[in-house]
């Protein structure tokens, strides 16, 4: 599925820094053997990953609805916790 | 051949191995020392207050865990002439590749911050505001990397190192009980029963004993110095001898904070200073400039590990052998991380508790992955050749890698839910 939004930012990416482009091409190839360790291994990555995201979603979304809970502060040269 | 021929070229053979060792010696003792940095200092100075001397044995645990992780990165640069950066990008591709580079600038970054929180809080106590402690900083960090050398570069980190053992002596002015220490020190027990409490500050230890910047850093080091692969038995002498530092350092802060401070609630290595120096000025002293001197030999290996990743992926000439015309941007990406770094610190009112949470959480997403990445590298028969990782090497760091990565995770998510653990 062609998402024309997101082909226009890569587009736009790949016209403004052709240093990125140039890295995508050179390493869009992975040199290391796909053993099934190797996939079982990227796939927990992947998993742990997103995992990760969504614990962090989460505390977003509590931090969001209890403001007042969350804001400690410090300042340079001594710990100012509220 | 008599027996004075043979001592001779013995005591002869000994001798040119050591000048080899002096030469190649580096990368291990400073990432080690430097991993004991502001952050590292206040979890002992915490831990000491908290059980006194009860989980020492611990950290003793944790020095062979330190040296098994980062010996990896010994043999791979010392192999492959990469750093990590550029390893994952050509064994994992682009996608992975991004993924750590820009996880480990942000890290970094973030990082960095929490280094000159530290100095800055440190060096308050003398009464330098923090401002100059930046400025100074900068400066000096500026002249390190801008003589031109690698070498130069090394040399006077490892006197930044020989300051971090100022902890030794602060231990013996103390006096403490040394039939103690060694009952309730090293035979492994959990002090009080083991419960949240403890857990949290057990994921704490080995939060700051392996950081991801510690991999990023020590690959790039080997490869700057341009170590060989006949060098990686010097490589992992350096490695073993900062581990035996790292921890002696840990055990030594903890002796301090356990004998004098024991009961009471600290929450950083600055107030652990001021509480010290009610009891004894000079203690004080001694632990303040200690953590002053760990922020800086923090700050100097992480802007340096940010660095040289850009510089492999990127392609720009990356090596402290180069003038700043030679390699412009190496040294723009240096000084940017730095001094952004500093001024965020002098924001009145900036969150900086909440950034020192952040890294934590962020290091978790960073070190699962290179840890991952690193021992499938190290696997790779074709990359490794002989220097791949042996059925012994791989059992013992699958198993540190999976207990790493468990507690880690569980570190950065107390961190997020304070109450988890507690």
């Amino acid at each position: 599925m062609k998402i024309p939004f997101i082909n226009r930012v890569r587009n736009y990416l790949r016209r403004k820094f052709p240093v990125i482009s140039e890295i995508n091409r050179k390493y869009a190839v992975p040199r290391i053997k796909m053993t099934p360790m190797v996939k079982f291994s990227l796939l927990l990555l992947r998993l742990y990953l997103l995992l990760l995201v969504a614990i962090l979603f989460y505390k977003f979304y509590t931090v969001v609805a209890n403001p007042s809970q969350n804001n400690p502060t410090v300042s340079a040269g001594g710990v100012e916790k509220k | 051949m008599n027996i004075f021929t043979g001592v001779y070229y013995w005591g002869k053979r000994l001798l040119k191995s050591l000048q080899l060792f002096f030469l190649l010696a580096g990368p291990g003792i400073i990432v080690m020392l430097a991993d004991n940095d502001a952050g590292g200092i206040t979890t002992y100075a915490a831990t000491g207050a908290q059980f006194g001397y009860g989980l020492i044995w611990f950290l003793v645990i944790l020095g062979p865990v330190a040296y098994y992780v980062q010996e990896m990165t010994v043999r791979l640069g010392a192999v492959t002439k990469r750093g990590h950066a550029e390893a994952i990008f050509d064994a994992f591709g682009a996608f992975w590749g991004w993924f750590s580079l820009l996880d480990l600038l942000l890290v970094d970054w973030l990082t960095l911050v929490t280094e000159f929180i530290g100095m800055t809080a440190a060096l308050a106590i003398f009464g330098i505001p923090p401002y100059l402690t930046v400025i100074g900083v900068c400066a000096v960090m500026g002249f390190m990397v801008l003589k031109g050398r690698y070498w130069t570069w090394e040399k006077i980190a490892l006197l930044f190192c020989a300051l971090n053992l100022v902890y030794i002596p602060c231990a013996f002015i103390v006096h403490p009980s040394v039939t103690d220490i060694l009952k309730n020190g090293l035979i492994p027990h959990f002090p009080g029963g083991f419960n949240n409490n403890i857990f949290f500050f057990l994921m704490a230890n080995i939060g700051t004993t392996i950081a991801p910047w510690m991999i990023f850093f020590q690959q790039s080091a080997v490869v700057d110095k341009g170590m060989q692969e006949k060098d990686i038995p010097f490589g992992k002498l350096d490695t073993a001898i900062g581990s035996v530092f790292t921890v002696v350092v840990a055990i030594f802060v903890i002796i301090v904070t356990g004998t004098l401070l024991k009961g009471q609630p600290i929450d950083s290595a600055a107030q652990a200073s001021l509480e010290l120096m009610k009891t004894n000025k000079y203690l004080g002293t001694f632990l303040a400039i200690g953590l002053f001197n760990a922020g800086f030999l923090g700050a100097i290996c992480i802007s340096l590990a940010s660095s040289w990743a850009f510089g492999e992926v990127f392609g720009w000439a990356h090596s402290l052998n180069k003038k700043v015309k030679e390699a412009p941007w190496f040294y723009a990406t240096y000084f940017i991380t730095l001094i952004t770094a500093g001024l965020v610190v002098l924001i009145p009112g900036a969150p900086l508790v909440l950034i020192t949470l952040f890294v934590q959480v962020i290091a978790v997403t960073l070190l699962p992955a290179a840890l991952v990445f690193l021992i499938l590298l190290l696997n790779n028969e074709e990359m490794m050749g002989k220097f791949k990782n042996t059925l012994w090497l791989n059992i013992v760091d699958f198993t540190i890698v999976i207990v790493i990565i468990i507690l880690s995770t569980l570190y950065g998510i107390s961190a997020l839910f304070p109450n988890l653990f507690r």
